[in-house]
């Protein structure tokens, strides 16, 4: 390594050291960027999360008439498997659906009503998911083929095509508006962060002066503000990867309940080098870039 | 060595289209090893003539020579070696406040090609010769304003300039402190570094007895090579 890099790296840690508020104010403003950014991206990560929960619990429910035999059940789910749009079939025989219905009321008056007819009263089903919301008519339209009514009692999707509809389209402007919200917030994080640090380096506008006055050159002056900013903007990123991941492990449980079980920890942990790189990429680089403009900002004046 | 040929230097005044004449039609030479004093009252315009010769400013009329060179052609890429030609010291002294005694005046070497086992060596010796050997690790805020002075000097000395441009270097100080810093500078001045003080104080001019420029509103009102104060 070169003397005058080394030169230029020492000054660069020296200053970080030496300029306690200055390096405090430009640590901190960095960690406060770096962590929205990180919560945007698990904000983002909770909608995706949000949104496939939420298309999971949409299905098309298919009863079939009383003593259907389950050969010819298994006939339809085997043409259902085979339609390219659907993602998941599930049979539900009519003790299945006992059995659930006593263990969901086996404290209320619905049970006892059910004693009392003596019998089972529920019919056999399917449960269908398609890979996408939007292609619940077209299943809908296959069930309805004449070949299957023989043993199709009702095909439970008359109402839940609003609902499917509406669910869709719900989760499409969840999805649309948080990366709106996303792009901006990270829009404000850089422009705010950009000027703070130009209003700290402002301070150094008469060591700057006095460095070209003694015939520094450019590189030689920017060189340890470069170092500096690149060391800020890794003490921050480095302090908002510990906190975050820290605030992750507490509140796990707490925004489990909120989020319909989304484990903001398991994210963290599932996404860790993806973090890092959003973390760290963007410390140092608001680090380096916004030293870089600002110091270049009197070096030309 | 420096030559001024017909230098007029005017600034626009802020909210409104007029200009203040800093300086007008000024015309001086320099010889090497010269001990000039500038003379006038504040605002007369010695701190424009030393910006203009250090080439921070340039001449709205007129040319500044150094060794021959136009400064006003003076390519940006080749100001700082330029800047190493001079030494500057000025009454607030403008020292990097986040660097020690040591690294203020080894910074002044380390901006030119110095070989760093020489470059210890050259500093040491100078903060010796300026007395501030014992706080070499000292920062600026730690230091009275004659010692802040003296590191000053220090520095405008390390890569032995051929001139020093010094800018009322003893306004802050008291007699004693300004006693040593005219020391100092004779000294200098002695080994054949050409000095260019600007300063109010008839004391300093009356003492120094060299060459004295006296300027007012900007224009030269006499040049004498054993001058006094006149104003």
């Amino acid at each position: 390594m070169s003397k005058k890099i080394q030169k230029i790296l020492k000054s660069g840690w020296d200053n970080f050291q030496r300029q306690g508020i200055l390096t405090f104010a430009t640590l901190f403003i960095i960690f406060i960027a770096v962590f929205l950014a990180s919560s945007l991206y698990l904000f983002a990560g909770a909608i995706y999360f949000l949104n496939d929960r939420l298309q999971e619990r949409i299905d098309i429910s298919v009863f079939f008439k009383e003593n259907t035999a389950r050969e010819d059940i298994v006939k339809i789910e085997d043409q259902l498997k085979a339609v390219p749009e659907v993602k998941k079939v599930e049979y539900f025989s009519a003790d299945d659906a006992y059995q659930k219905f006593v263990q969901d009321h086996k404290d209320d008056k619905y049970y006892e009503a059910l004693q009392a007819i003596e019998m089972n009263p529920f019919l056999a089903s399917i449960h269908i998911q398609a890979k996408n919301p939007s292609q619940y008519g077209s299943i809908s339209t296959f069930l309805k083929k004449d070949e299957f009514q023989s043993v199709i009692q009702n095909v439970n999707d008359y109402k839940r095509g609003t609902v499917i509809q509406k669910l869709t389209d719900l989760t499409k402007n969840i999805r649309t508006i948080g990366l709106a919200l996303i792009g901006f917030l990270s829009l404000i994080a850089v422009l705010v962060t950009f000027n703070t640090i130009k209003l700290t380096i402002f301070s150094q506008k008469a060591e700057i002066e006095i460095m070209r006055l003694v015939g520094a050159k450019r590189r030689f002056i920017q060189g340890p503000y470069f170092i500096q900013g690149l060391l800020c903007g890794l003490s921050a990123s480095l302090l908002a990867f510990v906190l975050f991941g820290a605030m992750a492990f507490l509140l796990q449980e707490k925004l489990s309940g909120i989020f319909l079980g989304f484990n903001m920890f398991d994210f963290y942990k599932a996404n860790i080098w993806e973090l890092v790189a959003l973390q760290f990429g963007s410390g140092l680089l608001l680090g380096t870039v916004s030293s870089l403009l600002a110091v270049q900002a009197y070096l030309k004046k | 060595m420096i030559k001024l040929e017909n230098i007029t230097k005017t600034y626009p005044l802020s909210f409104n289209r007029e200009t203040k004449v800093a300086l007008q039609n000024v015309s001086f030479d320099v010889e090497a090893g010269e001990f000039i004093t500038f003379c006038g009252r504040s605002g007369a315009g010695k701190t424009t003539l030393l910006k203009l010769i250090a080439c921070q400013e340039q001449p709205t009329e007129g040319a500044v020579f150094f060794d021959g060179e136009n400064l006003g052609k003076i390519k940006d890429k080749d100001i700082c070696a330029f800047r190493h030609q001079i030494g500057f010291v000025f009454q607030d002294y403008k020292l990097l406040s986040y660097k020690t005694v040591f690294e203020n005046v080894s910074y002044a070497l380390e901006v030119t090609d110095y070989q760093n086992g020489v470059m210890d060596n050259e500093v040491s010796q100078i903060l010796e010769l300026v007395g501030l050997e014992k706080q070499t690790n000292s920062f600026p805020h730690e230091l009275s304003g004659g010692e802040k002075q003296r590191v000053a000097i220090a520095r405008a000395l390390i890569h032995r300039p051929k001139v020093i441009l010094a800018d009322e270097p003893t306004g802050n100080l008291d007699p004693y402190h300004t006693r040593d810093v005219l020391k100092i500078l004779n000294k200098v001045n002695e080994l054949g570094t050409t000095i260019l003080l600007a300063t109010h104080s008839k004391e300093i001019v009356n003492s120094l007895q060299r060459r004295v420029i006296t300027i007012e509103d900007g224009q030269i009102r006499s040049d004498e090579a054993n001058g006094r104060f006149i104003l």
